[in-house]
């Protein structure tokens, strides 16, 4: 076959020894990037870029794709540890890894992440072979009308989010949508709840946002008295997950590989939003969706094969059309584009040991962050126990680094002092913050989308059901929303049906 | 606001406006009908005094750092940082926090702006 | 004891600030140390790559080191308002891009700063071209047939672009004043989603900067209509120009400049032209530019600033008109 020659071509270009080298360094440094709070793949492709301009075109793609995988894989680190998100991707795995690590459990959840993002990663380099073209094609056909819906379905999923009580978590979804519209309206210019600060006219970071809600609240609130030292004395149970953890995380891996890779494949689509759903399905799946919350190691396994995946699936319009999907796509368009590589179409057929070797190199790298991260993951179990008093200033120095960092704007850490005092109040209040970060991933697109829409169909409000893919969405949207009733109803009938008896 | 053919700006936010206010409302409502079993459930957690004063040094410290980072510079500014915390909140001795401080800026400094070529500033004093 | 060590220690510090805080280098000795170019915008755009390249190039001409730092918002407006306040030194510089300077003001009041007053215009290097496309399955095949249906049905095509203020969108609106049309702007995020936009045939047109859609169009997947610039590209001659066509006003290109705070010194500023104009006529430069698809244009400081102001006024009367 084709492409198992051009497959066997990509090795060849991915393991010379000097393109080992370069994934190696690649996956080292993205994942010691990946772990520092608030630093993603794009923060840390673009601190990077610059020290690829003198390297081979080749290497330098294959350094720069190692370094996305690799700040992916380090970016629940932190979530797990100390519950502040790597990367916005990895606020989901804040919620179930944060308390696995609390019951001791940390070294089970680092190692089913890194085992689910490799299995992950493989099969999604698979994917991506065998179904790039067409899938690049399918892609195109999302426009605003089907993102709309999208996002509607998006939002449906929130309500399942909810740990407690479903008000609440739907006032969050509204806090998080208004703090989506900060910033200059795309579409008109108008500024919209800037009050003339310079630092917001883009909008309020969603790193920041993000850093400040988990992260420095979680520091408020342990330090809110003497520090409780039973936190750090559970004992470490077991460095790796055992055979339990796997049976139950197979399933949620492979479920979150799909949703993965195919949402990752649309442009625009945020990698945070297929683990949120990812979450939200192996809650729905679970026997115990009450405990999601507490250390469940589902909650865990799922979404970071789901970010993984969906890391992959942003590959495939970039690599076969040459569209960036987001910004790590984006810079990674750039540095082709520095190296004189032109991605787009043509580039599978002018520069093939570009493609091919890229494409090697991401399973390449896969297996080497693999075999790099298990051994650390003792390493970051024993960093557990750094007493509090040291820790945490070091917690917060990583913060404020991450949050400085996005865009070299010393406000930005002011933002997130904000938001960590919001989510400390918030926590008090039992108020969630997931459902917040969701919407505020969700609500810029959702509210483009849905303008963008109007302005093409000329006002026509069916255009979202004319077009087969949007209705598809929407219809779906609205049975998730109203599915709870339908169950309850004939688990209501039933109970009644059992009392009678 | 704009009109059906193209929406303007101010239509999001307005209607999420009104959404919030409503569901306000019915927190409202529900936590005023839940307003008897409040008492039982609002045992405190731990007997330790609440350190009112961690949260503000805290707080204080980082919004300092954030003011001075660019005219201190980055090396400065997280020694001294880590300094003010641990001194104040879980008091180390001189030699211990001094030490510590002095650990973490260097080797962050060399991590971040050196190796990875981040670039946080180095104030007036060049470095 | 303990108070000694103190002691020593202020005074040591007191006199390091001394030593090292001196006042800034006379201007005759420019460059002195390292240069800091603030581009205000995000690190692996176009402009970043485009920067990060030149810098290199100017930094062996200036015998100076050019570190640049990226400081991305509000459509350039962040990074620049950094530089505004910046002392007018020489030493803290920004990239300054057409579509911050003469759009942005243009469409947002209250600005943190003047951008035709609060700064030094220094020198222009180069233009990136803005282009009218269509998918290439598209009925359309020339501009005229375009304008030709704009004209008989009013705001029913619609053209995408990367968002509201950038210099697509004001090429729409010039083409749209100049021809008597009413194409409808469908505004989108960013180069990367307007090419999707096109590509994937949500809208019927496409203004769209050069760069993003060039290797669509070689593709084949995308054609070029026209190019809003006032010559034929150098490297794609084949394409019309609007202003060739008749639409005299439509000229809309991004201009890459260089400027610095209020109150630069003069030889500073000559200095930055002298460097520019020599590193341009460096073929190889002229080549690593033209493969961004930009185009070399050195223009002095009072050139650069009389361009921007001549365009402001320009985009100012247009949109007036326009409403």
């Amino acid at each position: 076959m084709d492409i198992l020659r051009d497959l066997m071509f990509g090795f060849s270009v991915a393991m010379l020894p000097m393109n080992l080298l370069y994934c190696f360094i690649g996956v080292l440094v993205g994942t010691l990037i990946g772990v520092l709070p608030g630093i993603g793949p794009p923060a840390a492709l673009s601190l990077l870029l610059p020290a690829t301009f003198h390297v081979p075109p080749v290497s330098a793609v294959i350094l720069l794709a190692g370094i996305m995988y690799g700040a992916m894989y380090g970016g629940s680190t932190t979530s797990i540890l100390v519950n502040i998100p790597g990367e916005a991707a990895s606020v989901v795995t804040c919620l179930d890894g944060y308390r696995m690590a609390l019951q001791g459990r940390a070294g089970a959840a680092l190692g089913i992440s890194a085992f689910g993002s490799f299995i992950a990663g493989t099969a999604s380099i698979f994917l991506l072979i065998f179904l790039a073209p067409t899938l690049a094609q399918f892609a195109l056909r999302f426009g605003p009308p089907e993102y709309f819906s999208l996002m509607i379905l998006g939002l449906s999923i929130l309500v399942y989010l909810a740990k407690g009580s479903i008000v609440n978590a739907l006032i969050m979804v509204c806090f998080g949508l208004l703090l989506g519209t900060v910033g200059l309206d795309p579409m008109t210019g108008v500024p919209r709840f800037v009050y003339k600060i310079t630092t917001l006219m883009d909008g309020i970071g969603l790193v920041q946002i993000v850093i400040g809600l988990f992260g420095v609240s979680e520091v408020f609130l342990n330090v809110e008295r003497t520090f409780k030292q039973e936190i750090l004395k559970t004992k470490i149970r077991g460095l790796l997950p055992n055979r339990e953890d796997w049976r139950r995380s197979i399933g949620p891996i492979g479920r979150g590989t799909v949703i993965g890779f195919f949402l990752g494949v649309i442009p625009g689509m945020s990698v945070v939003i297929p683990t949120f759903i990812s979450y939200t399905l192996e809650k729905r799946l679970s026997k115990h969706p009450e405990k999601f919350g507490t250390g469940m190691i589902e909650g865990v396994a799922g979404p970071e094969a789901a970010n993984n995946a969906a890391s992959c699936g942003t590959l495939v319009p970039m690599l076969s059309l040459g569209i960036p999907t987001g910004a790590a796509t984006a810079l990674l368009l750039g540095a082709l584009m520095i190296h004189g590589l032109r991605p787009g179409p043509l580039l599978i057929t002018e520069s093939p040991e570009v493609f091919w070797g890229v494409v090697a190199s991401l399973y390449v790298g896969n297996v080497m962050l693999l075999i790099l991260n298990l051994p650390l993951i003792p390493l970051w179990v024993k960093i557990l126990k750094i007493p509090y008093h040291y820790l945490f200033p070091l917690i917060l120095l990583f913060c404020i680094i991450g949050s400085y960092t996005t865009n070299n704007n010393p406000y930005d850490i002011i933002i997130m002092i904000i938001f960590g005092v919001i989510g400390y109040v918030m926590r008090k209040l039992d108020y969630e913050a997931a459902p917040l970060v969701l919407a505020l991933v969700l609500g810029p697109i959702m509210e483009n989308a849905v303008r963008r829409s109007l302005v093409i169909s000329d006002g026509d409000f069916t255009v979202f059901f004319t077009r087969p893919i949007s209705a598809f969405f929407l219809i779906a949207g609205l049975l998730i929303l109203f599915s709870p009733l339908l169950l309850k109803k004939t688990r209501v009938s039933a109970e009644l049906r059992a009392g009678e008896e | 606001m704009g009109e059906m053919r193209d929406p303007g700006a101010g239509f999001f936010p307005l209607l999420i406006g009104l959404v919030t206010g409503l569901l306000a409302l019915i927190a409202l409502v529900q936590s005023l009908r839940e307003k008897k079993e409040i008492n039982e459930a609002t045992a405190p957690r731990s007997t330790e005094p609440f350190r009112w004063w961690n949260l503000v040094v805290i707080s204080a410290a980082l919004i300092a750092y954030a003011l001075t980072l660019t005219t201190l510079g980055f090396v400065i500014n997280t020694f001294l940082f880590m300094l003010i915390l641990l001194k104040v909140i879980e008091p180390q001795t001189w030699k211990k926090a001094v030490l510590a401080s002095l650990i973490t800026a260097v080797t962050s400094d060399l991590f971040f702006n050196v190796l990875l070529g981040a670039q946080i500033p180095s104030g007036i004093l060049g470095f | 004891m303990k108070i000694n060590r103190l002691g020593t220690c202020i005074c040591l510090f007191v006199l390091a600030v001394c030593v090292l805080g001196t006042t800034p280098a006379a201007a005759q000795d420019y460059p002195k140390g390292p240069i800091q170019l603030v581009v205000p915008f995000s690190s692996g755009g176009a402009t970043d790559i485009f920067w990060r390249t030149l810098g290199e190039q100017f930094s062996k001409n200036l015998k100076a080191n050019i570190a640049i730092v990226n400081k991305p918002g509000g459509g350039g407006i962040v990074g620049m308002s950094t530089v505004v306040t910046a002392k007018p030194d020489g030493y803290t510089l920004c990239a300054g891009n057409s579509d911050t300077l003469d759009i942005t003001p243009l469409f947002t009041k209250d600005l943190p700063f003047d951008t035709i007053n609060d700064l030094t215009y220094m020198v222009k290097v180069a233009n990136f071209p803005q282009t009218l496309v269509v998918r290439t399955d598209s009925l359309f095949k020339t501009l005229d047939d375009v304008i030709a249906f704009a004209r008989t049905n009013p705001k029913k095509l619609k053209a995408s672009t990367p968002g509201f203020g950038t210099n697509p969108y004001m090429a729409l609106q010039l083409l749209n004043y100049d021809a008597k049309a009413e194409i409808v702007p469908v505004n989108f995020t960013g180069g990367g989603e307007n090419v999707t936009a096109v590509l994937g045939g949500h809208v019927d047109l496409g203004a769209v900067a050069l760069p993003p859609v060039k290797s669509q169009v070689l593709a084949g997947k995308i054609r070029i209509l026209a190019i809003f610039s006032k010559e034929r590209h150098p490297l794609y001659p084949d394409i019309p120009t609007a202003y060739e066509k008749g639409y005299r006003q439509t000229l809309v290109d991004t201009g890459m400049g260089i400027v610095g705070p209020k109150g630069l010194p003069a030889e500073v500023i000559k200095k930055w032209e002298q460097v520019v104009q020599t590193t341009l006529k460096d073929p190889a430069v002229i080549s690593a530019i033209h493969k961004f698809d930009f185009v070399p244009d050195y223009q002095t400081g009072d050139q650069y600033k009389k361009e921007i102001v001549d365009e402001f006024a320009l985009f100012k009367k247009i949109i007036s008109q326009s409403k």
